[in-house]
């Protein structure tokens, strides 16, 4: 239909008087339908929260400890607000991370837990729950509502927002296919699923930042922005990228930047 | 006078954006080391996929808007690779094309070994007005046969795009199918097939 | 200008792409006899149109694109249709893959194709019709039959 539209400029408003009630009705039913679904008692995703929070209280590993002195950057154990400012500079680790790349680091360090098995679940499955998308349900969970701000003054801060940007124009593999090559433009479909212009801050970024970790209705699962990276360079037809490997926590910072002021809603539940 | 302001205005600006010590750009080898580690654990047979070819390169660098000079180049290297059927006709099975058009299967890690893979046409491409599950990432290729004249030189030059699309555009967004081993040559005929059998869907008015 | 324009065509000449840029020939990019030549300053061609009392349309084109070739073998090829758009506007090509430096009647530089971005441009064939200020008064996209191709430039004609 896209080449029958003819378009909106202020001579041809009245032309388009016609399309505009139609659209509006089946965005209020989808919004309606996004509330409908966005109710806790209805959010599948709300289970891996509670997983989540026995899981952040439970003492194990070498060190028999608890996760509850882990430092999220708002100081030890406090979870308020902290995933809205993710991923950021640790200075004890010198070193970005996403929340996920910062459990694993408290993990071994404060519980001195072997993550081989953490990682080998790190995508849960029917039967099979993962610790870290239940821990990362929980915690993003803490800052619903809060603003997404993910830091950008450390320079090493700056530097992986830089990596992320040249990675999300970077094409590669058989395909030739970037990040961009979807998420580059406005107003793109692939099939009848809508695309996100991702590249630059806008306040589509901000719905699909502040909109995860999600419960996938598709998947039974609910999965965290690691694993969508993961699931995109599938599609690209890249390799599995490496869990908590640099380049998705560089692809994270920039696209928290361009998300910035997002509304956290998490977990949200997605197709 | 030109000339003059801007003398003026660069340390300002420069003030205002980035200090050295603060930087907010990464080099090609720190963003090379990035990926490296992002993928040191692909298998050795994947490897090829994760480095770049000369025109992935460019089209990377530049964010596929190449200038006039680079374009060119692109052209004529990638021109370079095709490789056309020795025979005239390049019109297959324009049914196995619609399939093809279809099939979004093949190269992801998660296919199973053997998997054929697909065109997916319609993930970016309009064809057959009657399918109305199509996507805009490319131009509509709707009539595309009819609208050609059905000439056979035509369909040719669509061989070729299907081929190596950047043997016409440089930095198309679309795959190097035939360039790339993703189709094989009976596959891109019977695709080109699908956009100019008279007969074919795409050609109905 | 047209001492420019005659300079333009022999620069066009001089500067053909070489061989192995071209696609097969029925890949040329297709175009009107009546469309202007145009040294891509678009403020310059906007100038020139607002002083014979026209206003300046740019077409948004791609070698083999299905709707730019029905688009001129069905509407623009109407002898109604070329007639009417001749008299009231001065019509530029460019190119939605190009890589030529264009200047937009506002006075923005940039390539072709990063300059189809920056405009939105959804697809070609898009029509892009200035004013004499040189903001974007209009905007019409994909093929449309005479009648209603017609009509859109009609109104853009319309004082507003």
């Amino acid at each position: 239909m896209r080449h029958l539209l003819l378009i909106a400029m202020p001579l041809f408003a009245l032309l388009l008087g016609a399309a505009a009630p139609a659209m509006e009705d089946s965005e209020k039913e989808i919004e309606r339908y996004r509330a409908m679904i966005d109710d806790p008692m209805a959010n599948p995703g709300y289970l891996a929260v509670d997983r989540g929070e026995q899981i952040w209280s439970l003492s194990r590993g070498t060190k028999s400890a608890t996760l509850e002195a882990c430092d999220l950057g708002q100081g030890p154990g406090v979870l308020d607000g902290a995933y809205a400012r993710m991923p950021r500079y640790f200075a004890d680790a010198d070193q970005v991370m996403d929340l996920e790349q910062r459990l694993a680091y408290c993990m071994r360090s404060l519980q001195g837990l072997d993550l081989k098995d953490i990682v080998a679940r790190r995508f849960g499955s029917p039967g099979k729950t993962s610790d870290m998308e239940d821990l990362v349900a929980f915690i993003s969970n803490k800052s619903q509502g809060h603003k997404l701000a993910a830091p950008l003054a450390h320079p090493k801060e700056r530097e992986m927002y830089a990596i992320g940007e040249a990675m999300f124009y970077r094409r590669s593999a058989i395909n030739d296919f970037a990040c961009a090559t979807c998420h580059g433009e406005d107003g793109r479909r692939i099939r009848l699923q809508a695309l996100p212009n991702l590249t630059r801050p806008s306040l589509q970024v901000q719905q699909v930042m502040g909109t995860w970790p999600a419960y996938r209705v598709s998947q039974s699962q609910t999965r965290t922005m690691q694993h969508r990276l993961w699931d995109c360079y599938r599609q690209m037809r890249m390799p599995p990228p490496d869990y908590l490997s640099e380049g998705l926590t560089a692809l994270s910072v920039f696209l928290a930047h361009n998300g910035e002021g997002a509304t956290i809603n998490a977990p949200s539940i997605k197709r | 006078m030109i000339f003059l302001a801007a003398l003026l205005a660069a340390p300002i600006a420069s003030a205002q954006t980035i200090s050295p010590a603060d930087p907010a750009t990464a080099s090609p080898a720190r963003v090379d080391a990035a990926i490296a580690a992002t993928f040191a654990g692909a298998a050795v047979a994947w490897m090829p996929r994760v480095t770049q070819d000369e025109t992935q390169r460019l089209c990377s660098l530049r964010r596929n808007e190449p200038t006039q000079a680079e374009a060119d180049s692109i052209v004529a290297r990638e021109s370079a690779t095709l490789v056309m059927p020795a025979e005239t006709t390049v019109l297959g099975n324009w049914r196995n094309g619609e399939k093809i058009a279809q099939n979004g299967q093949g190269g992801q890690f998660s296919d199973a070994p053997g998997t054929v893979s697909g065109g997916n046409c319609y993930a970016c491409h309009q064809m057959a007005p009657a399918e109305i599950s199509y996507g805009t990432l490319g131009p509509t290729l709707a009539g595309y046969g009819r609208l050609h004249d059905f000439k056979p030189e035509a369909a040719r030059a669509a061989y070729a795009k299907v081929y190596n699309p950047q043997s016409a555009f440089a930095c198309s967004s679309m795959p190097r199918f035939g360039h790339n081993k993703i189709l094989t040559e009976q596959q891109i005929k019977d695709i080109v097939a699908y956009l100019f059998a008279p007969d074919s869907p795409v050609n109905a008015p | 200008m047209i001492p420019r324009r005659a300079l333009l065509a022999a620069a066009t000449l001089l500067a053909a792409r070489p061989a192995h840029a071209r696609a097969a020939p029925d890949e040329e990019m297709p175009r009107e006899p009546w469309f202007i030549d145009s040294f891509l300053d678009l403020r310059d061609d906007n100038a020139t149109a607002t002083a014979a009392g026209k206003r300046l349309a740019i077409a948004w084109e791609l070698r083999g694109c299905p709707p730019c070739i029905a688009l001129h073998r069905l509407t623009l090829s109407n002898p109604m249709v070329c007639a009417f758009i001749q008299t009231h506007f001065d019509v530029v090509a460019l190119d939605f893959a190009g890589a030529r430096q264009v200047t937009f009647p506002d006075g923005t530089t940039a390539a072709e194709k990063p300059m189809a971005r920056r405009q939105n441009i959804a697809g070609p064939p898009t029509f892009q019709i200035f004013d004499p200020t040189g903001r974007e008064a209009a905007r019409i996209e994909g093929f449309l039959d005479p009648v209603a191709f017609l009509a859109l430039f009609r109104a853009a004609t319309a004082p507003a």
